[in-house]
């Protein structure tokens, strides 16, 4: 089955992208999605890491506002798609993420393919 | 129709089968649903064609109608194809091997909604309808109903398969089973008319993890707590205590399986907080027949039980031990302790009863009766609060 992992991160998690933590930041992402893509389960070129919630803005039809759609501590942060045999892999690789204690990973199965 | 011969085979074998379907790579509820078609197939076939396997029987039906259930659930699935996914249709006289372990972890699987852990064992291992849970658990039927539609959707749709933890996980993911047999069998015991239901999971359970202690003293526990349940209310159903209990009445076939449980789990390695409690009630069970043990050695069972699980029901109940080993004057002091540690302690109703208790014992009429009457008002339980009227003199209907 097809996971989607959602990434969400607290303020002091986004902070460390432009602190001098950085580098070990950023290596541990990488470190993680290389192990997915050698491991065979990432699906390629599905997923991205997204800028802090601060670019984000909300799009309700006409009411167009600054800011992301939840008014929530933990942020989305980053999501990839990987494929595994059950939800108990899932969790593993969820559990592997190097989000911090603040932070946090949801684990959703992707829609099936739509049947004729 | 004369389907109560048939009844025992049916119980043991709806929860295999559905486990084993589960296994081969059904979803839940296309097995369940093949299980359930099953059964009533062999309500209809078996009074007149009785099966010499009754489970092998049950397996081969539930396998046709699951094939059956899927291929049109997927329009395009051959019967050559769900072959070839599924393996081909059991021998009628195979051996089911038993699955029924994979099922108390799916039920208790972390993902799902841990207050729905124990009535969906309920279901699928034991078997019992959505009316029978609902009753068991004070929901509305509909209510439970929708809520098993949605766990078990989301064990179909979020891919939670019916995998046995490796055995470093085995401890941390059967105590949540332990707990929730535990709590199912606390409100048996509290008088839900259900009987059996935690006896029969835990026994299962016991059956199919023999070298787990816990597990076998859950087991032991249940049995030895059931063994004298009836006795707790007298033909008007007055409640009767422990002291005064006719052991005649007790069921000795249930004291000799949780004694053998008990043994089985002593021989395994050092006792954890189910067999202890296990060991309490035994011991419990051997004074009022035999004499022995004395209640110095049950409160010593309740010290090293609280070592483990410092409940409030423990506590008091060690203190209701000294009562009888060092005296009322003593366990009076230990109360006073005990609530000086833990105000809220005034507010639980077994304290409150234990303290009523021991003060009339030391002719402290006045106190007793204020004590008796907070306990009084602190219990819903009509025979307890019958109890509490007749023996402190209270007023059945004054507030």
């Amino acid at each position: 089955m097809t996971y989607a992992l959602a990434f969400y991160e607290a303020p002091i998690d986004f902070a460390r992208r432009e602190s001098e933590e950085a580098p070990a930041y950023w290596g541990a992402w990488s470190a993680y999605i290389d192990e997915m893509a050698e491991a065979k389960v990432l699906v390629p070129g599905a997923g991205a890491g997204l800028q802090p919630p601060s670019t984000a803005t909300a799009v309700r039809g006409a009411q167009i506002q600054d800011g992301p759609v939840a008014d929530t501590r933990e942020q989305l942060a980053g999501l990839v798609l990987i494929t595994v045999a059950s939800l108990d892999e899932a969790i593993a690789w969820a559990q592997k993420a190097p989000v911090s204690a603040e932070g946090a990973v949801e684990v959703r199965p992707v829609l099936p393919p739509p049947s004729e | 129709m004369n389907f109560e011969r048939w009844e025992p085979s049916v119980r043991n074998g709806r929860g295999k089968v559905l486990a084993w379907l589960l296994r081969k790579g059904f979803d839940i509820i296309v097995a369940e649903d093949a299980v359930g078609a099953a059964v009533e197939a062999a309500l209809g076939a078996w009074p007149q064609n009785p099966p010499q396997n009754p489970e092998a029987w049950l397996m081969s039906v539930a396998y046709r109608k699951a094939i059956d259930q899927t291929r049109v659930a997927n329009r395009t699935v051959s019967l050559e194809a769900a072959d070839h996914v599924f393996g081909p249709e059991p021998e009628a006289e195979a051996a089911i091997p038993d699955e029924r372990l994979r099922l108390y972890f799916l039920c208790t699987h972390p993902a799902l909604d841990a207050s729905l852990q124990c009535p969906l064992m309920l279901q699928l291992v034991v078997g019992m309808t959505v009316e029978q849970i609902a009753e068991l658990y004070l929901v509305p039927a509909p209510t439970l109903a929708q809520r098993f539609v949605r766990a078990k959707r989301k064990i179909r749709d979020a891919g939670i398969l019916p995998r046995l933890p490796e055995p470093s996980e085995l401890s941390a993911r059967v105590t949540p089973v332990l707990n929730a047999i535990y709590g199912l069998y606390f409100r048996e015991w509290q008088g839900t008319p259900v009987p059996d239901q935690a006896l029969e999971l835990a026994s299962i359970l016991a059956g199919l993890l023999p070298d787990e202690a816990e597990v076998l003293g859950l087991a032991a526990l249940i049995a030895l707590c059931d063994s004298r349940r009836g006795a707790r209310a007298g033909p008007e159903g007055e409640y009767i205590p422990l002291d005064d209990q006719d052991t005649v009445t007790w069921n000795f076939a249930k004291i000799e399986w949780g004694e053998a449980f008990l043994r089985q789990a002593s021989r395994i390695g050092p006792p954890g907080r189910f067999q202890l409690e296990a060991a309490v009630q035994s011991a419990h069970v051997h004074r009022r027949v035999h004499g022995l043990p004395s209640w110095e050695t049950i409160v010593r069972l309740y010290d090293r039980l609280l070592e483990h699980a410092p409940t409030a029901g423990f506590l008091v109940g060690r203190i209701a031990a000294v009562a009888h080993s060092e005296g009322a004057a003593v366990a009076l002091g230990q109360l006073d302790d005990l609530v000086a540690g833990l105000p809220k302690m005034e507010r639980f109703q077994p304290y409150l009863a234990t303290r009523a208790r021991i003060l009339l014992d030391l002719g402290r009429l006045e106190a007793a009766h204020e004590a008796a009457r907070r306990a009084y008002d602190g219990t819903s339980s009509p025979s307890e609060r019958e109890y509490l009227a007749k023996v402190f003199g209270l007023q059945a209907n004054g507030d």
